[in-house]
């Protein structure tokens, strides 16, 4: 074999499919003096790709998913790997039939995606060895398809090294990667060292050990799935090919089934969790098979193996089909269940691609490369980057904890609000005992517990009576109850008191912060002193016309970051404290991006000092029809106009505390933020509630104040609003675009030009009853089509979907958000949505960012 | 006919065998765990002679700790009706008390009215190989016996046993009750189906935990033979590699030229 080259332009570390499509993009991108190390032998390394049933669902389970599997088949087929023979997920209860009905709908704002559902008869049509007596239908996919996997990662590190681009180097083990002050500089191997500054971790279920030679760590863990090869079949003996009929998943017990030749290949993810250490996996010399093919535990297969017989009788009903091939097969599980990508904030120059399996591997290491090659991520792959991890989530326990549960849940029917229970407790607000006293409902947002409502408030149910819009179908009522709507009723008439202290919070400080901010910001930091309020292009409508004088420099302002293409990064309140120290606030999922974000883009000169102060404050909400008394009450603070404008800062006392309060109009009638010490978070809640008391002041959660208020007031939600390449001018938020510079500027500009091609708009469900009488509620996802059930499709060839849903109690109704094309962007458009395969009658209520409920004028005071 | 097919659960090892620290054991954290290609070959001649013979049953018997019943639900998935369990805390038994607890059970099955007209071993235990076992169950229960044994027929109240000599091969007639030790080649060893794993998951296996006769030979410890390196001789890429590997299948008898 050829020598090691004693230094290369990046080390990419892994010959599995990740590495070898890495290498193949890297060098169709420009980049050349590629090595490519692997312990194992070509073209079967050893790891995952080797034993995999190399399965591509299409669509997949999700948006983004279905997006990476799409580029992935594509390139696939181009290298002619790729077989289509359709997939066949089988229903054996009404629920998951009902639950096929409401992937058709998803499915439909995905793309152009054949999906249909079958019956048990035409099931056996496509697969004649089914059994179809135990089954009430299935969703049919024909795109579905198989890869040979081995072969295109053959064929991708050929055409990079018929390139001329890449050395791949197999049977070379890594003994060790170097780093000289947190930069990567190279590899040692058992043939000899290499240096670079570029090196790449596609090491599979090694990932873990070899981040750990460089002092880095990849919150993942190598896990088991079981396989078996069951043959030879009588009914396949004469077939031609590989595979010749669909792939079967059998969603309640969890299995799998595909043709292999002559042979059946069934995989479970039904039996027990097996986690696993990679200071247990067998060396190649060690290993019966291979260190990822791991012996066989049969007593932990025999439930999926009666499930196999159950399903394919005429299949396995056989002494001479055996059981030839079987093993606990080794592969990478993330707490999340999706890919982590990114560069090791650990060492600089060092990225790792981790738990990519096949059927996203081209399409990962496509937007990898650009990521290398051009220094730009692309946002389609934020969900995957690395940096999404908060540091409790990168513990070993965390990570095994959520992986074990998700192995689990793999399947299950996904609902849009679900809670997972493991791992739960990770971070309390200051006031967490006073909320659980309250009979708070936690919910989990970055380790954060939060309410959602609480059930101290029940006897709001009988103050309000059916106005609480009560759910009867189990599914629309799961992680919901109808206290959330009375405590909404109840802000509305009293006041809302909310517990911020779980939101993103960093301090900015230092003689250019001011400035360093308002450069990354779509609306003015007041980097200029004394500058007047007026036109700054502030979220939907002037800052507060008194704003300037009475608030000094402390002003706060509702503004988005954008990445540098008009993305929108975040959605989030920036307060001016003094001078040269200002507040970024954030929503508690928004953290690790942000964290991220605002760090990539800090200066080196030290004139800006970046502080992550999440958990450090306390903070306190004040929402509703006389929030403004509640305010004034507790802190002895003239509240009023023209005393205190939108924007506006103070300093103030509550309960014995030191607290900031901010006037941030966040649920669109006046509402105010009180910002303190996290200590004195009990004091300054027990000071608000008390003074909430004879003004029908009452805790509200976040079903409350995140979904309905905020739906009826027309507000955008940060995590579900700024999807799929909208920006600011589509979602109805973006005023005049000021002249001073900031990142994003120019692409906002151009969105401003080219005006939008579809609107968010606020849309009210007309008659919410479903096919039997009984009324439904939409969730979210859902698509939006006209009345005779076509898709909505804008100019730009993106399709309608629901992008929040929540009640209207104030109104009575239903609402949902939408982007719709322009041309039904118009209040009064009869539009229709469909939920569980049934179409809903919906009518545009606002455009925009308009509300659907006004303030009523006792509030605008 | 009855027949009894004794098996040991050994590791199933890859490449490289590794000992644990004091070498008196293989390190089994990575494997799996069989029994030796020649105990397989036992196990599926005992099912297709009872199948051939229209009656009778077929014993499988281990001696060994616990999880050996992995291997013993291994057997009756391939069709083995009946399972024995001498339960022992792990350690390996030395060939005569192996021996003696294997003659144990045969007399007391008979006792019971299942008299075994062949117990079948395999030719050595794959990991000590000690090729003692057989023979003296064999002269305890004073049995005619035949070792490397690689075919064999069933004709009325004898065998007809052939196996490999030195000159050739040898033929032998062997009169029942006998005890074979068979060699791996003697056939083709079926997998389990998965009805055969889902019936041999129902059947009771009978456990006991047999006294240890001592007396017998000790093993100091275990050695792993030096390593013959492989000798690996490419014999060309891609298509034009095929007449090359054409002949050398000929060259081993595989293919007909």
């Amino acid at each position: 074999m050829a020598d090691l080259p004693s230094r290369a332009r990046a080390i990419i570390i892994g010959g599995g499919i990740m590495g070898s499509a890495l290498v193949h993009h890297l060098a169709l991108q420009g980049w050349s003096d590629l090595v490519l190390v692997d312990q194992g032998p070509f073209p079967n390394t050893g790891g995952s790709t080797g034993h995999s049933s190399a399965m591509v669902w299409l669509p997949e389970a999700s948006r983004v998913l279905t997006a990476a599997s799409v580029d992935s088949v594509r390139q696939y087929k181009e290298l002619g790997v790729h077989t289509t023979v359709g997939g066949l997920d089988l229903g054996r209860t009404p629920e998951r039939i009902a639950d096929y009905r409401r992937r058709i709908g998803f499915i439909r704002t995905w793309g152009d995606f054949q999906a249909a559902l079958l019956s048990p008869a035409e099931i056996r049509a496509l697969v004649p060895y089914l059994d179809d007596s135990v089954l009430l239908g299935g969703l049919y996919l024909p795109s579905t398809g198989v890869v040979d996997a081995i072969r295109a990662g053959t064929l991708m590190r050929e055409a990079a090294t018929a390139a001329g681009a890449l050395q791949a180097f197999p049977l070379t083990e890594v003994l060790g990667i170097d780093v000289d002050q947190d930069r990567v500089t190279g590899i040692r191997t058992d043939r000899g060292a290499i240096r670079s500054d570029v090196v790449i971790l596609c090491g599979g279920v090694w990932g873990p050990k070899l981040a750990a030679m460089a002092g880095a760590s990849v919150p993942f863990t190598p896990g088991i799935q079981q396989l078996v090869s069951v043959g030879p079949i009588a009914a396949f003996a004469n077939l031609p090919g590989e595979i010749d009929f669909p792939i079967i998943r059998d969603s309640d017990p969890r299995i799998y089934a595909r043709r292999v030749g002559g042979d059946m290949e069934v995989g479970s993810a039904g039996h027990r969790p097996m986690l696993w250490d990679a200071d247990r996996i067998p060396s190649l010399a060690e290993a019966t098979l291979t260190p990822t093919e791991l012996p066989f535990t049969a007593d932990d297969f025999d439930a999926s193996l009666e499930s196999a017989l159950e399903l394919f009788p005429s299949l396995f009903d056989d002494e001479r089909a055996g059981i030839r091939y079987a093993i606990n097969g080794l592969s990478s599980m993330s707490a999340d269940g999706l890919p982590i990508i990114g560069e090791q904030p650990e060492v600089r120059g060092l990225w790792s691609a981790n738990r990519v399996d096949i059927k996203m591997a081209p399409a990962v290491a496509r937007t990898l490369a650009t990521w290398l090659v051009r220094g730009m991520p692309e946002t389609a792959l934020q969900p995957f980057d690395l940096a999404r991890f908060l540091p409790h989530e990168r513990e070993t326990s965390y990570v095994k904890a959520r992986a074990t549960e998700m192995w689990t849940r793999m399947y299950e029917r996904l609902h849009p609000a679900r809670e997972l229970s493991s791992a739960r407790d990770q971070r309390h607000s200051p006031v967490h005992d006073r909320l659980v006293a309250l009979g708070a409902q936690l919910g989990e947002q970055a380790g954060w517990e939060i309410p959602k409502w609480y059930a101290a408030n029940e006897p709001l149910l009988d103050v309000y009576g059916s106005r609480v819009l009560p759910r009867s179908h189990e599914w629309d009522a799961r992680w919901w109850s109808p206290i959330a709507n009375a405590e909404h009723l109840a802000l509305r008439d009293g006041a809302g008191i909310e517990d911020l202290s779980s939101q993103a919070m960093f301090e900015v400080t230092g003689p250019a912060a001011a400035a360093w901010l308002d450069g990354l910001s779509v609306s003015a930091i007041g980097g200029a002193e004394g500058a007047a309020g007026g036109a700054e292009g502030a979220a939907g409508g002037a800052e507060g016309a008194a704003g300037g004088a009475a608030a000094g420099p402390r002003r706060a302002v509702r503004t988005w970051l954008l990445d540098p293409a008009g993305g929108v990064v975040d959605d989030v309140l920036v307060v001016r404290v003094e001078a040269a120290r200002l507040l970024v606030l954030g929503s508690p999922a928004s953290e690790a991006r942000l964290a991220q974000w605002l760090t990539r883009h800090l200066p080196t000169d030290g004139t800006v000092s970046l502080h992550n102060a999440t958990g450090a404050w306390a903070a306190l909400g004040a929402w509703g029809g006389h929030a403004r008394e509640l305010v004034a009450a507790a802190t002895g603070l003239d509240v009023g106009e023209p005393a205190f404008p939108r924007g506006g800062v103070w300093d103030a006392g509550l309960g014995g505390a030191a607290v900031l309060v901010v006037r941030t109009d966040r649920l669109g009638g006046p509402g105010w933020e009180l910002l303190l010490r996290a200590d004195d978070g009990v004091r300054a809640w027990d000071a608000l509630v008390a003074a909430g008391g004879p003004l029908g002041g009452v805790p509200v959660g976040s079903i409350a104040t995140a979904t309905t208020v905020r739906l009826e007031a027309g507000l955008r939600s940060r995590s579900l609003d700024y999807v799929g390449g909208y920006g600011l001018v589509e979602a109805g938020v973006a005023g005049p675009v000021r002249e001073s510079p900031f990142v994003g500027r120019d692409a906002l500009l151009a969105q401003v030009a080219a005006g939008p091609a579809a609107l968010l708009c606020t849309l009210g469900v007309d008659d919410q009853r479903g096919p039997d009488g009984e009324a439904r509620f939409m969730q979210g996802g859902e698509p939006v089509t006209t009345r005779d059930d076509a898709i909505l499709v804008d100019a730009r060839g993106r399709r309608s979907f629901v992008t929040s849903a929540g009640s209207a109690p104030t109104l009575g109704r239903h609402l949902l958000t939408a982007y719709l094309p322009v041309e039904h962007a118009r209040v009064g458009a009869p539009l229709a949505v469909q939920y569980f395969g049934m179409p809903y009658p919906v009518t545009v209520l606002a455009v925009g960012s308009d509300p659907v409920v006004e303030p009523s004028p006792r509030t605008r005071a | 006919m009855n027949i009894l097919v004794c098996v040991k659960r050994v590791p199933a090892t890859g490449g490289r065998v590794t000992l644990t620290g004091d070498g008196l054991a293989i390190d089994a954290r990575f494997l799996s765990f069989t029994i030796s290609p020649h105990e397989e070959c036992a196990v599926e001649e005992a099912v297709r002679l009872v199948e051939a013979s229209g009656g009778g049953t077929t014993t499988v018997l281990t001696l060994g700790a616990e999880a050996a019943a992995d291997q013993l639900r291994d057997a009756l998935a391939v069709g083995m009706t009946r399972a024995i369990h001498l339960v022992t805390d792990g350690e390996d038994w030395d060939p005569m008390a192996t021996a003696a607890a294997i003659v144990g059970v045969v007399r007391a099955d008979a006792a019971e009215g299942f008299d075994h007209d062949l117990v079948l071993f395999g030719n050595e235990a794959a990991d000590s190989g000690d090729y003692q076992v057989p023979i003296r169950v064999a002269a305890a229960l004073d049995r005619p016996w035949l070792t490397g044994v690689k075919g064999l027929d069933v004709e009325g109240t004898s065998v007809r046993a052939r196996r490999d000599g030195t000159r050739g091969q040898e033929v032998y007639h062997v009169p029942l009750p006998a005890v074979l030790a068979v060699r791996e080649g003697l056939n083709r060893p079926r997998y389990p189906s998965i009805p055969g794993r889902l019936r041999a998951k129902k059947v009771a296996i009978m456990a006991t935990r047999p006294e240890r006769q001592v007396g017998g030979p000790t093993m100091i410890r275990l050695r792993v033979p030096d390593e013959e390196d492989a000798q690996v001789h490419v014999l060309g890429t891609g298509a034009e590699a095929a007449p090359a590997v054409v002949d050398l299948l000929e060259s081993l008898g595989l293919v007909n030229p």
